[in-house]
């Protein structure tokens, strides 16, 4: 499994295999909310996802 | 069922919104059921000692896809216009336990390793019944599902409730001299004034209170000896259950009120690392959707269901702004973008549970 980099905290992240792009992540550690990216290079890295929204309704 | 017809899946649901099932008439949904699940190939279909209808395929890990068959009260006319089926309960919520039912059997043949479950429960605007019956009866589930409108948001948490009533009295006494009479009603609206701005939130995050009942007096000309509220607080996980009545119990005693708990749901939250919320993610991009993680200010069956697994999220189409409203309507391609969505989903779950 691939180990990426925290942007928020700088701890490190293993990510599946097999895992796609925009697909979420919570770091265990600091309890980010991460998605990940795969660049035309087939490289990939985390970002901090958008803040999760708030819908209203039962 | 490899692909899916909107007007067949738009005459699905008109036939069970032409069945009106408030809480307690959820059997009228029970024949209809059968016949759709029965067409489309489940290999299972029974009800539950409550009422609770259940159909399945396949065996290994469990997979639960809940919904609900009951709707509020209040009827609605039935009617589609090519786009948009409207009725009772077309958005909550068996729009999308159609949905469920649907991407439940276009997994079909792809997902044999597992046990899949549709299961459409009672009671779930009243009490939570059905859900409480699943969680007693159900042995193990792997992974739940739960279908309730989130605009095909993948809902990871939902707040939780406390529900009580609140009574006052006083010695009463003439309008004309309220100096020197009590008034129940007085007490009450001290009390409830307090209520309301300790507990003054306005998002998720924030504990939430409404007054949803008041009723006092019974002369014009009378100060009243009764007064009756019922109040309801709204809490993210962040708060317990436990240090709100504690609160609420001061308060009211500081006021002369007394409280009574009527009820008390649990705050709901998972991990994005949950198995079935990443299937869920994978099913929305396999589907060519970006995936939208959403938080309900509300309370639904995940509340109780989370009780199965871990693994578990709310997911459906439809807009929930419209819920409980007389503008229910649902969009037909809503339903079957959220049932392309949960096949995808089943099938993730087939390898993750693998693992």
């Amino acid at each position: 499994m691939p180990i990426l980099k925290c942007p928020v905290c700088g701890g490190d992240v293993e990510v599946p295999d097999d895992a796609l792009p925009g697909e979420f992540f919570e770091h265990d550690e600091c309890g980010s909310q991460l998605e990940l990216e795969i660049d035309e290079n087939g490289e990939m890295r985390l970002r901090q996802a958008e803040e999760i929204s708030e819908d209203w309704g039962e | 069922m490899k692909t899916l017809d909107k007007d067949e899946v738009a005459m699905m649901l008109v036939r069970l919104l032409e069945a009106y099932t408030p809480p307690g008439s959820e059997y009228k949904l029970h024949g209809i059921l059968r016949d759709i699940c029965g067409g489309l190939g489940f290999e299972d279909c029974r009800v539950d000692g409550v009422g609770n209808f259940l159909a399945s395929y396949g065996s290994g890990d469990a997979v639960i896809l809940a919904g609900h068959l009951d709707t509020i009260p209040g009827r609605l006319e039935v009617s589609y216009d090519g786009e948009l089926v409207r009725g009772r309960g077309a958005v909550d919520a068996k729009g999308p336990f159609l949905s469920y039912i649907l991407g439940a059997s276009m997994a079909m043949k792809h997902v044999r390793d597992l046990r899949v479950v549709v299961a459409g429960l009672v009671r779930e605007e009243l009490d939570g019944a059905g859900a409480r019956h699943l969680v007693e009866t159900v042995v193990r589930a792997s992974h739940v599902l739960v279908g309730e409108p989130t605009g095909l948001g993948i809902a990871i948490a939902y707040r939780g409730s406390i529900t009580m009533e609140a009574r006052s009295s006083a010695k009463g006494g003439h309008s004309s001299a309220p100096y020197i009479g009590e008034s129940a009603l007085d007490k009450m609206l001290d009390f409830l004034n307090e209520f309301r701005s300790r507990f003054r939130g306005m998002g998720y995050e924030q504990v939430t209170s409404a007054i949803t009942m008041l009723s006092s007096g019974d002369w014009p000309s009378k100060l009243p000896e009764e007064a009756r509220a019922h109040l309801n607080l709204r809490f993210p996980s962040t708060y317990t259950h436990e240090w709100l009545l504690k609160d609420l119990r001061e308060l009211a005693e500081k006021h002369r009120v007394e409280l009574r708990l009527i009820d008390v749901t649990q705050p709901v939250e998972t991990s994005l690392n949950a198995p079935v919320v990443r299937a869920l993610v994978r099913g929305c991009i396999r589907a060519g959707l970006k995936p939208r993680i959403v938080k309900k200010t509300g309370t639904s069956d995940m509340n109780i269901l989370v009780r199965l697994t871990s693994s578990i999220a709310a997911f459906g189409p439809g807009d929930s702004r419209l819920a409980h409203t007389s503008y229910e309507a649902i969009s037909v391609r809503e339903m079957i973008k959220a049932a392309e969505i949960l096949s995808a989903t089943l099938r993730e779950l087939v390898g993750i549970s693998g693992t």
